[in-house]
């Protein structure tokens, strides 16, 4: 009877030391798993991948309506400058048709020199389509959250594509979330060439939004709107997928804006180069990747029709529009993005 | 008995209002808005519900909370677990440390002290990422993601004034 008592005061004060001191010990807490988060990964990847996948339903069900609202403002902006637009789409459309005349003209040539080098085109790939359900690019990390996961064959280090060319890489997977690491984040490095000159370089983000073009050669030969490619060294990213234009050349540092509008992406295309996911959400594409507005068209209709737990499914679309060569497409194994 | 336990209930309910509103306005602070060059100087809605808890009833925003909120931010934004612990907590034990200058005073201060705060957070979490990535992070945007943050506490304070009168009545004197 007397022993409880004393527990008790013993309780109380240990207590009021925790209390007192609860400041000290929550800090040396995240410090902690800041260190942990250095030393083991995978326990913290665990936890964080349980908790992201129970916040996506969550996050979608507020992402709609966001989406939603932003869709209309944006009809509104459009509405307003509809007559400019109009003249720019058919200028535009005059340039474009020139550009199909000798993609054309490039196809057909391409073909017959592949038929006669027997020229082993490069494998297939798959790819699904997902929503951007959570904008992570804040001041200090630039990523997305995605609404699909391991459940539909994503995995780490997966390729992430928007409408355009290249948007990031998968970091992140839980079972039914996914987390892109996007091409402005410090953390990204993405080999690349000049279209035009054939240099090669490094894209590295800096959390600003235009990344840096590093290991450029000092004689390079480099002008303001060079377009950039992947050049797939290091194997992380097949080649000739676009990834930006050259924005700003200073003394030692060259500017980069990426092709994709990083901070406007609702619906991403995950591409799986490497065939290593079975999963019956991606769909295997014999062409090659194919971008310009019927591919982000496509995706969004797609994404209209979606089967099963989130997952969107895409349809392969040829690499230039025009009947004539989606049969060739259909009939001739493709090449990667641009003609070699 | 049973009421008592009704009772209960119902004030666990209530008193875990602000902890719940506080992680509600993390997630809704990370959803899409596909606003070009809105991501970097996105506002800080959890500290703006921090403060309004800490400033009024701190009781019902205990330190492990701010703990918990901040650890659920590093797991929505992707960035190393324990970054925005230490800004909220830092933050937080600062401004409940000025709580006698703060609460009661009229809403323009109030508002005055909340920009000081969110000024000290954000510098605080330039200094952590900066550490962390071993990289000086830009600090342009910094700027403008103070003054959004500042510029949205009367809409989130307004908000929370409600659940202060409806959810949250103040302790009956027993």
């Amino acid at each position: 009877m007397r022993k409880q008592p004393r527990s008790m005061v013993r309780l109380m004060a240990l207590r009021g030391i925790v209390q007192r001191f609860s400041l000290v010990i929550l800090l040396l807490a995240a410090f902690g798993l800041m260190m942990l988060a250095k030393i083991d990964t995978v326990l913290i990847d665990t936890v964080r991948n349980r908790v992201t996948d129970l916040l996506t339903p969550f996050m979608e069900l507020i992402a709609e309506p966001a989406s939603t609202i932003a869709g209309v403002v944006e009809d509104a902006q459009e509405l307003t400058d509809l007559r400019a637009e109009n003249a720019y789409l058919r200028q535009e459309n005059r340039t474009l048709r020139q550009f199909q005349e000798i993609a054309y003209r490039l196809e057909a040539e391409n073909i017959s020199l592949r038929s006669l080098m027997n020229y082993r085109p490069d494998r297939p790939h798959a790819f699904l389509t997902a929503r951007v359900v959570a904008d992570n690019s804040g001041a200090f990390v630039r990523s997305l959250g995605l609404n699909v996961g391991a459940n539909n064959g994503v995995a780490s280090g997966q390729t992430v594509l928007g409408s355009r060319g290249l948007a990031g890489r998968i970091v992140q997977v839980g079972d039914r979330s996914s987390r892109v690491l996007l091409l402005t984040d410090l953390n990204m490095r993405v080999p690349v060439m000049l279209e035009r000159s054939r240099e090669r370089a490094i894209v590295a983000g800096d959390n600003t939004a235009f990344p840096r073009l590093l290991y450029l050669e000092d004689e390079a030969d480099v002008a303001v709107g060079d377009r950039l490619v992947t050049s797939g060294h290091g194997g992380m990213y097949p080649s000739g997928l676009p990834v930006g234009n050259v924005v700003s050349i200073e003394e030692n540092e060259v500017r980069v804006r990426p092709i994709e509008e990083l901070d406007r992406l609702e619906l991403v295309r995950i591409v799986d180069f490497d065939q290593g996911s079975d999963a019956a959400q991606f769909i295997t594409s014999l062409g090659a990747v194919s971008f310009g507005a019927g591919g982000g068209a496509a995706a969004g209709s797609a994404a209209g029709s979606a089967t099963g737990s989130g997952a969107r499914e895409a349809t392969p679309e040829p690499l230039l529009p025009g009947a004539p060569l989606a049969d060739t497409v259909a009939q001739t194994p493709q090449p990667a993005a641009t003609a070699q | 008995m049973s009421t008592s336990l009704l009772t209960r209930v119902d004030q666990g309910v209530r008193n875990a209002v602000p902890s719940l509103v506080t992680c509600l306005f993390l997630v809704i602070s990370v959803v899409p808005l596909r606003i070009p060059l809105f991501g970097p100087v996105s506002p800080l809605l959890a500290l703006a519900c921090l403060y309004y808890w800490g400033v009024h009833r701190p009781d019902l925003m205990p330190l492990l909370v701010v703990f918990m909120v901040g650890i659920l931010h590093d797991i929505l934004i992707g960035a190393t677990l324990g970054a925005h612990a230490v800004v909220y907590l830092v933050s937080y034990w600062l401004l409940v440390s000025q709580r006698r200058f703060l609460s009661g005073r009229n809403y323009l201060i109030l508002w005055w002290g909340f920009l000081l705060t969110a000024m000290i957070a954000v510098a605080l979490e330039w200094l952590v990422f900066s550490t962390l990535e071993q990289h000086l992070m830009p600090v342009e945007p910094l700027f403008f993601r103070v003054l959004l943050t500042a510029a949205l506490f009367p809409l989130v304070g307004w908000i929370m004034i409600q659940l202060h009168r409806f959810v949250v009545p103040q302790p009956r004197l027993a």
